[in-house]
């Protein structure tokens, strides 16, 4: 096959393996301090919204990025305040914020709709960041920003993680909370951080699928992307890099299911489609059975 | 834990019943009885869509929403609309209004000719109409379909298509590879090799009406083969074509509606199916008193491209519409091969 095949799909690769790279870093980093965030899937559909929202109303798709940050924040907030304060079941309160998501952002994407928006917003690229970058984004043209963010931090991510006193300390919580509070940490400030974090993460995911790739919004646009990003924290045994990897394979599939459908082989287009969910399958049986965090997904309740 | 913070847990709660009472209140409730001597009611109509937000659909759906709002409008019927009904629920949908007393329960969408078979039996009182190809009627007393010739319909798009590419490679592109959709393209293949033997025509199915990426990455695929126009037979994914259309220097056929207003820099013509008029023919059949079990054939009359808007050379429209006429007059002896969906792949 010719070379230009071959960066094509490698770039498809990227662009599709990028919103699952945020969404799994985003379930990690609560992972590790000890909470399931399942609603990864709805700050990832929320992110895409405000994405898109951004940029159309400000012409600007970095702005765009900004709306999705403050959205995941404000997703956090919620959500910690559900399971880390309350507590909440963890598993209940991700699904019940997943679906209210949904609800949400397609009702105000109707009201908008309706009142004549039209939500095709600029892309995100290197050349709108200009001024004192552009000898630097020149040269990064071909990686989309948000590609380049992604692989960032997952490295940060890792090394934070296994190389740093703090990383330390975030999985001491997410590995036994009681001995982390007894030692002085506070659990609750940590996991709420995390969730924090992890939901801008899930946001971020959003607006790497809308303005990093398709600058536009539908009803339930994620379908269940920030699932496979939760898979591919398993797969990835709670470690970034081996995530990254997961989340590659995971995009490799759906890049693939595509083009060996464009080859031409003649055959039902659903062998093609259900590839990249072969993949999966695959990927966690070879992986068998793999422990998290001890004590993700149990609350912290003091005293 | 309760103990630790129970007023937040009472201002949740709280929160919670006046969000109840809310949504309770913005139900809608069954309509007065008239007082006697007053108009007759209006017609209860219901139509169910398998997406959501079909005003703003990928094309066909958005035909049938103009049906329904000329129902309301021009007829001052009373149509209600179910959105996002998973195929799977469509009948127990139907069999909902049917028990509500609706007159008539519409199906858009050729997908649901399982439960229009299933539920209309169980109904003989309520109506129930197919908006879409449909080999058989059911077994019931009041079923009609309005069921569009979509080969032929193929058959126009394919001249528009071939007629209007510069490299001489267009793209077929299906959300969901059902026969229908294999049926219609079967027509646009073979009368553009009808038109222009040297074609090449190459059809993709992305496996679903909605996603947008899946849409985007499969039509730029399209157009690193070489084609230049690419008709897009499907839902609200068509955005995602729009945007690799754009990048790549194509133009993309809109399917059913004309979809010009939303990305007039992508589309390059669209191939329109006069829904309204099927509904408006319904609407007048059933008043009039003249609706019976029949299938009506739709054929090319209800057929016709959407304006190029100068999107290609007007010789070419001219050319076009010239084997347009010929083809409405039945003078193009363009061959009927159905082509299954294995086949259509094939490159």
């Amino acid at each position: 096959m010719e070379l230009d095949w071959w960066l094509d799909f490698l770039l498809a690769v990227l662009r599709a393996a990028t919103p699952l790279l945020f969404c799994a870093l985003g379930v990690l980093a609560c992972e590790r301090a000890g909470i399931l965030n399942i609603g990864v899937e709805g700050s990832m559909l929320a992110g895409a919204l405000a994405a898109v929202l951004g940029a159309v109303f400000t012409g600007n798709p970095w702005l765009g990025v900004a709306a999705a940050i403050l959205t995941g924040l404000l997703a956090g907030l919620v959500l910690a305040g559900m399971t880390v304060y309350l507590p909440a079941d963890q598993i209940a309160t991700g699904i019940a914020f997943n679906l209210v998501s949904i609800g949400v952002t397609s009702f105000i994407y109707r009201l908008l709709v309706e009142g004549g928006v039209r939500l095709m917003a600029p892309s995100l690229n290197w050349g709108q960041a200009g001024g004192w970058l552009e000898p630097l984004t020149a040269r990064l043209a071909i990686i989309p920003p948000l590609t380049l963010l992604a692989l960032i931090l997952v490295i940060g991510v890792q090394v934070l993680l296994f190389s740093t006193g703090p990383g330390l300390l975030w999985r001491s919580v997410g590995e036994s909370a009681r001995a982390a509070h007894a030692a002085g940490l506070s659990v609750l400030r940590v996991r709420s951080l995390a969730l924090l974090g992890g939901s801008v993460l899930g946001a971020l995911g959003g607006a790497a699928l809308t303005l990093g790739w398709v600058p536009t919004f539908v009803d339930n646009m994620t379908m269940g992307r920030g699932f496979i990003g939760l898979a591919a924290v398993y797969f990835g045994r709670w470690r970034p890099d081996l995530m990254f990897f997961a989340c590659l394979l995971f995009g490799a599939g759906e890049a693939l299911a595509f083009r060996a459908q464009a080859m031409g082989a003649g055959l039902n287009p659903y062998y093609y489609l259900m590839l990249p969910y072969v993949l999966t399958l695959a990927a966690v049986a070879i992986v068998g059975m793999a422990m998290g965090p001890r004590d993700a997904g149990k609350p912290f309740l003091r005293g | 834990m309760s103990k630790k913070h129970p007023g937040m847990r009472r201002v949740l709660a709280g929160l919670s019943v006046l969000l109840v009472m809310t949504l309770v209140a913005g139900c809608p409730r069954p309509a007065a009885q008239p007082a006697p001597g007053a108009e007759k009611d209006p017609v209860q109509a219901a139509v169910i869509f398998s997406i959501v937000n079909p005003a703003r659909a990928g094309g066909w759906d958005r035909a049938d929403w103009a049906g329904i709002l000329a129902l309301r409008e021009e007829f001052g019927w009373t149509v209600t609309v179910a959105e996002g009904v998973p195929y799977g629920q469509v009948a127990a949908t139907a069999a909902g209004f049917a028990e509500a007393g609706y007159d008539i329960v519409i199906f858009p969408d050729a997908g649901m000719t399982d439960a229009w078979h299933e539920v209309s039996p169980k109904y003989p009182k309520t109506w129930f109409v197919m908006m879409s190809m449909a080999e058989r009627l059911p077994d019931s007393p009041r079923v009609a379909a309005w069921s569009p010739d979509l080969y032929a319909y193929g058959q126009m798009l394919g001249v528009a298509a071939a007629k209007s590419s510069r490299t001489g490679t267009i793209g077929l592109l299906g959300g969901v590879p059902v026969p229908v959709i294999a049926y219609l393209f079967s027509g646009a293949v073979e009368a553009a090799r009808f038109v222009r033997p040297d074609i090449r025509v190459v059809t993709n199915f992305v496996g679903d009406w909605v996603d947008v990426t899946a849409h985007r990455e499969i039509t730029a695929l399209q157009v690193r083969e070489g084609a230049d126009v690419v008709f897009a037979l499907t839902g609200p994914g068509i955005l995602g074509s729009y945007e690799a259309a754009k990048a790549g220097g194509a133009r993309i056929i809109g399917h059913a509606w004309d979809l010009h207003e939303d990305a007039p820099d992508a589309i390059l013509t669209s191939m329109i199916l006069d829904k309204p008029r099927m509904y408006r023919d319904l609407a007048r059949q059933f008043e009039g008193g003249m609706l019976e079990k029949k299938t009506v054939h739709v054929g090319v009359e209800y057929f016709k491209l959407a304006d190029f808007r100068g999107a290609v050379p007007q010789a070419t429209v001219d050319a076009i519409d010239q084997l347009v006429t010929r083809l409405r007059a039945g003078e193009l002896p363009i061959p009927r091969v159905v082509h299954s969906i294995d086949d259509l792949l094939k490159r």
